[in-house]
């Protein structure tokens, strides 16, 4: 079939098809109501909730520098706290700065992939880890606040402390990544097929749907039974 | 005031090219819900980026391209289309399952045919089918013109196969 004809077939064809479907202009009006979808939503309130925290940690770390104005030790630790939060805000409105420009830029195809891509890829890691280390000073800034032993702040055991912030960072960075896992792996594995020009990835995540349900039924199966024996075993006592 | 103009010159825009709006969702929407859901997210979103068109490129060119980011890159529609297209795979004998614009013939196959592309080279064929040069294509997508040109001719070979 020479090209002209599949150029005429597609012309004439949609000339035809297209008559009777048309737009009205109230209708037109009608479709230009913002809607989000519910991953951007979803998105840009986690970064909002941890600006929040990121926030409220600095009126903290604030008042904190208020308090501990005469403990040299303390405003060693705490300046630089205040000087990182306010870096992280920071990376917070670049960070949905960057997302409103992939979702509203007049970007070719491929760009918008990328940045698509470098969001959930890169920039978002690093949010998930911030967020993590908010959290952190969020609650040492309340400690220390509420701690306040005229201007001293007692750490009994400093290792024990530090491993416990430690591994409360990589808790808190843990769930999250676990709670989005199956959402942002779907994303980033479509968008790496529109790369690659592919649909392998997509494929093999819907085709592994089955599997991973009854994954889940065994393990919520699994828990169920543990609670319960959890429960006669406490009745038991 | 101004605002009212701004929205009224869109309106008058999007209403002279909506044909765009037709056959972009025809191409990636599966169902007629699907493709008024599709017609509505583009609009919409061609609403929301139109401070982002300064006159630069024709008005049609700005508008496949943002058309096609909004129809390209809706991961949930477009998974759901995965997974019906594998159940197509499967029942692949049976054309009612294919609920498209396949009413009248020539264009129902071609548009078939389109479908069963892999969602970039629907892009491509799509805008060389409504001829728009190659530098117009290039500038869409965002590959150059040579790749345009060499990816046009393995395109069309494939859609002749599906077709013959």
């Amino acid at each position: 079939m020479p090209d002209n004809d599949l150029i005429k077939i597609w012309k004439e064809g949609n000339m035809e098809m297209l008559k009777n479907r048309r737009f009205e202009r109230s209708e037109l009006e009608g479709f230009l109501k913002p809607r989000i979808s519910k991953t951007t939503l979803s998105l840009n309130l986690n970064i909002l909730v941890y600006m929040a925290a990121q926030m409220a940690a600095m009126v903290l770390i604030g008042f904190d520098l208020i308090g501990y104005r005469s403990n040299p030790m303390m405003l060693k630790v705490l300046i630089p706290m205040l000087i990182v939060c306010s870096a992280f805000l920071g990376y917070g409105v670049f960070l949905l700065t960057y997302i409103w420009q992939v979702n509203h830029g007049n970007f070719d195809l491929v760009t918008t992939i990328n940045r698509k891509l470098k969001v959930y890829r890169t920039h978002y890691e690093v949010w998930m880890w911030i967020g993590a280390v908010t959290c952190l000073f969020l609650s040492l800034a309340l400690n220390t606040l509420i701690d306040n032993d005229q201007g001293m702040y007692r750490i009994n055991r400093p290792v024990f402390f530090v491993v416990i912030s430690l591994l409360v960072v990589l808790f808190i960075y843990g769930a999250q990544k676990i709670a989005q896992i199956f959402a942002i792996r779907q994303i980033k594995v479509y968008l790496t097929d529109l790369q690659n020009d592919a649909l392998e990835g997509s494929r093999k995540i819907e085709e592994s749907k089955r599997v991973q349900f009854i994954v889940y039924l065994i393990l919520a199966l699994i828990l169920t039974i543990l609670f319960i024996l959890g429960i006669i075993r406490a009745m038991g006592r | 005031m101004v605002d009212v103009d701004k929205k009224s010159r869109f309106l008058e825009q999007v209403e002279k090219n909506q044909d765009i709006v037709h056959k972009i969702c025809a191409l990636y929407a599966w169902t007629d819900d699907e493709r008024k859901d599709l017609s509505q997210d583009i609009i919409c979103q061609l609403w929301r980026s139109y401070s982002s068109f300064r006159g630069d490129s024709q008005f049609t060119t700005w508008m496949y391209r943002v058309a096609l980011n909004t129809a390209l890159l809706n991961v949930r529609r477009n998974r759901r289309r995965v997974r019906t297209e594998n159940l197509k795979a499967r029942h692949d004998d049976i054309p009612a399952a294919h609920t498209g614009p396949d009413e009248h013939v020539g264009i129902g196959r071609l548009y078939q045919a389109i479908s069963r592309l892999h969602p970039f080279d629907r892009a491509i064929i799509l805008l060389y089918l409504e001829q728009c040069s190659y530098k117009d294509i290039a500038d869409v997508i965002g590959i150059s013109e040579s790749n345009v040109s060499v990816r046009l001719v393995r395109i069309k070979k494939k859609l002749k196969e599906l077709l013959s």
